[in-house]
């Protein structure tokens, strides 16, 4: 029945609405009933109020009495829209929900993440000692996710009974949302304080969700006490992440906090390489740098780059090459152009540091102007394709010595001075994100 | 005057990754024909502008694919909490316009939590949207960061020639006569993204029909004032 009756729609709807709401649906037929099955709730209330009547006149039409109904659900059962695990205790350890491919032998160690690396790898030698929980806090996609479960992995490795949990915390949330209305809390409870490591990603999400933020806290207390190792991703410093209660924040601090910092051009150029070598494609040096250079802001940018340069090779079924890569990513470079221009870095810096455009452009030589356009003029050098007198121009007609010398000396400063080396990478997360 | 009554069927009508005119895109649909010829993964972000052939590419793929979830997001505004409830389970997910998302958090997040589902089960998307994905006002960075891990395609509208072909090979398909004159009428004076071009291709095979006559540009001039156009 469901068949004729997906052919009759088939040639009365128009093809965009067939696609989207009809050929999705299952059927379970029997001689009394004729029970669709949706995906989700959204899928089933549309079907319901805009097609359910055309598709019971349908079945009259056959002739038929079969009582048709939706809900949500697939042929193999009744399907819970929530997704996995917590919802139903498991006392016996399981697969882990890792992926396979995040190691420690496919992450590539940088100056950026050396610390973090570090931080990860001694987790995997002493789960729930001293760096409990792990926090690894950075923009997004420079690695994370990868490097926490790399430690999962490699637990599992050493280990292949323990029970590791890795979640995003938006799942934790619907997981415990979903419990609660089940009335299945202690399940939830049992599930994740029985973890021999839980590995949560974006905690940032917790923000101003206060009952999820108490049943983690209890969560994470319980895990802690009984010296279960807890790792926790943030897209930034604990203590900087509004809505989330303090005293989560301070037990944040308890283990080791680390930094993840946007890749430097070598460690970019590693990271192309590794992932072309995983791909069995072969990257010239030149493209890995020419791609390095272009896209700073984060690693899964230039996963999206590689990917079309592969396409583009796969396409007309040559190597890699200087020229392939800037006909295949001519659209994202000039995107990225538009994008940092000199005038775009000098607001940015002036906002930064609440001053004012004209004053960069300035001769005023008071350190507190100083130090913005060194700066501005370091940005502009890193950022942007301009020559050195086009930036000296830039900055109220200077000489490009002047530049260079900005340049260095940023360099130096970042090395011995915290607060410059902040602001430099501040600086460069919101000119390349 | 007796009219014929047409027949309830649209020939030609169905975005077929076959029917598509490259133009430049060649490269962006031999890769979607190599999806469906090899079931190949794939993570794809398709964007520029309406009319561009956008959503003909998306629903190209989609009906190669056996189990899969197509979601025009411009249709179904306003979007309401658990629109991609559960899509996880089908094997290519194709949303067309996702940068209608834009600017609605709680939205954003569940679109983040069904890409990292997707990725974390392996499993083949496309989105379309009109602009690059950190152009499309998102709020939410980590959203824009996963959709800037696609293969990104800039989609490039038809030149005129390549809708002069579509529109000689749309007439062959429906078996209508469309002269040189016609195409070149109708190029000079009608709106001439895909769409409009397609939809004007169908009222033609109908009206023609309906009315019995051949196509000759005194005829597409008497449909477009009933066309308002």
């Amino acid at each position: 029945m469901w068949d004729h009756c997906r052919s009759r729609l088939q040639s009365e709807l128009p093809e965009q609405q067939f696609n989207t709401w009809i050929r999705p649906l299952h059927a379970v037929e029997n001689s009394e009933n004729l029970k669709l099955l949706a995906p989700n709730r959204f899928v089933q209330d549309w079907v319901e109020e805009n097609f359910m009547e055309r598709i019971r006149e349908i079945v009259l039409l056959k002739n038929t009495d079969l009582t048709v109904s939706i809900e949500v659900g697939s042929r193999g059962g009744a399907r819970k829209e929530q997704p996995r695990t917590a919802t139903t205790s498991r006392s016996k350890p399981t697969r882990s929900n890792l992926n396979s491919n995040f190691t420690f032998a496919t992450f590539v160690e940088g100056k950026s993440n050396r610390l973090a690396r570090a931080a990860s790898l001694h987790v995997t030698h002493s789960s729930g000692g001293t760096y409990n929980p792990l926090f690894i806090y950075g923009g997004t996609g420079l690695g994370k996710t990868h490097l926490m479960q790399a430690v999962g992995n490699a637990m599992l490795k050493n280990q292949p009974e323990v029970k590791i949990i890795y979640l995003h915390s938006e799942r934790f949330v619907s997981e415990m949302v979903s419990a609660l209305q089940r009335n299945t809390i202690n399940n939830f409870k049992h599930f994740y304080r029985n973890a021999d490591a839980l590995l949560i990603d974006d905690i940032q999400f917790f923000a101003g969700k206060e009952r999820s933020q108490e049943e983690f806290f209890h969560t994470f207390n319980s895990l802690l006490e009984s010296r279960q190792q807890v790792i926790l991703t943030c897209d930034r410093y604990p203590k900087e992440v509004e809505g989330l209660e303090d005293r989560l924040k301070s037990r944040f601090g308890w283990g080791l906090t680390v930094a993840v910092d946007p890749p430097e051009l070598e460690t970019r150029v590693a990271i192309l390489k590794s992932k072309a070598e995983q791909a069995q494609i072969n990257i010239p040096d030149e493209v890995a740098f020419f791609v390095a250079k272009q896209i700073r802001s984060n690693v899964r940018e230039l996963e999206g780059a590689l990917r079309r340069l592969i396409a583009r090779a796969s396409f007309i079924g040559k190597a890699i090459t200087m020229d392939l890569a800037h006909e295949a990513l001519r659209d994202l470079l000039a995107m990225q152009e538009r994008m940092v221009s000199i005038e775009n870095i000098q607001k940015t810096v002036a906002s930064y540091y609440k001053i004012r455009v004209s004053e960069l452009h300035s001769k005023s030589r008071r350190r507190s102007i100083t130090r913005p356009r060194q700066m501005a003029m370091t940005m502009a050098k890193e950022l942007t394709n301009h020559s050195l007198p086009e930036i000296g121009d830039a900055f109220g007609g200077r000489d490009h010595t002047t530049v260079l010398h900005a340049h260095r000396r940023i360099g130096e400063l970042k090395e011995s001075n915290n607060r410059i080396q902040e602001d430099y990478r501040n600086l460069l997360r919101v000119l390349t994100t | 005057m007796n009219h014929q009554l047409p027949l309830n069927f649209r020939l030609g009508e169905e975005s077929t990754l076959n029917r598509f005119i490259p133009g430049g895109n060649v490269e962006l649909l031999s890769l979607l024909k190599r999806r469906v010829n090899d079931s190949a993964n794939i993570h794809l972000y398709i964007y520029g502008p309406s009319g561009a052939g956008k959503t003909h590419l998306l629903q190209g793929s989609a009906r190669e694919c056996k189990t899969v979830f197509y979601l025009p997001l411009a249709e179904v505004m306003p979007l309401k909490a658990g629109l991609f409830n559960a899509l996880e389970g089908f094997e290519l997910v194709c949303i067309d316009d996702v940068d209608k998302v834009a600017g609605n958090d709680e939205i954003e997040v569940e679109l983040f939590n069904l890409i990292n589902l997707l990725r974390e089960l392996d499993r083949s998307y496309i989105f379309s949207a009109r602009k690059p994905p950190d152009q499309n006002g998102f709020s939410l960075k980590d959203l824009v960061s996963r959709l800037k891990a696609c293969v990104r395609y800039k989609i490039h509208e038809p030149e005129d020639h390549d809708k002069r072909a579509f529109l000689r090979n749309n007439a062959d398909m429906r078996g209508i006569h469309l002269p040189d004159e016609v195409i070149d009428w109708i190029m000079f004076y009608t709106p001439r993204d895909m769409k409009s071009l397609s939809s004007l291709m169908t009222r033609l095979d109908i009206e023609s029909l309906r009315e019995q006559r051949r196509i000759t540009i005194p005829f597409v001039k008497h449909l477009l004032v009933g066309l308002n156009l």
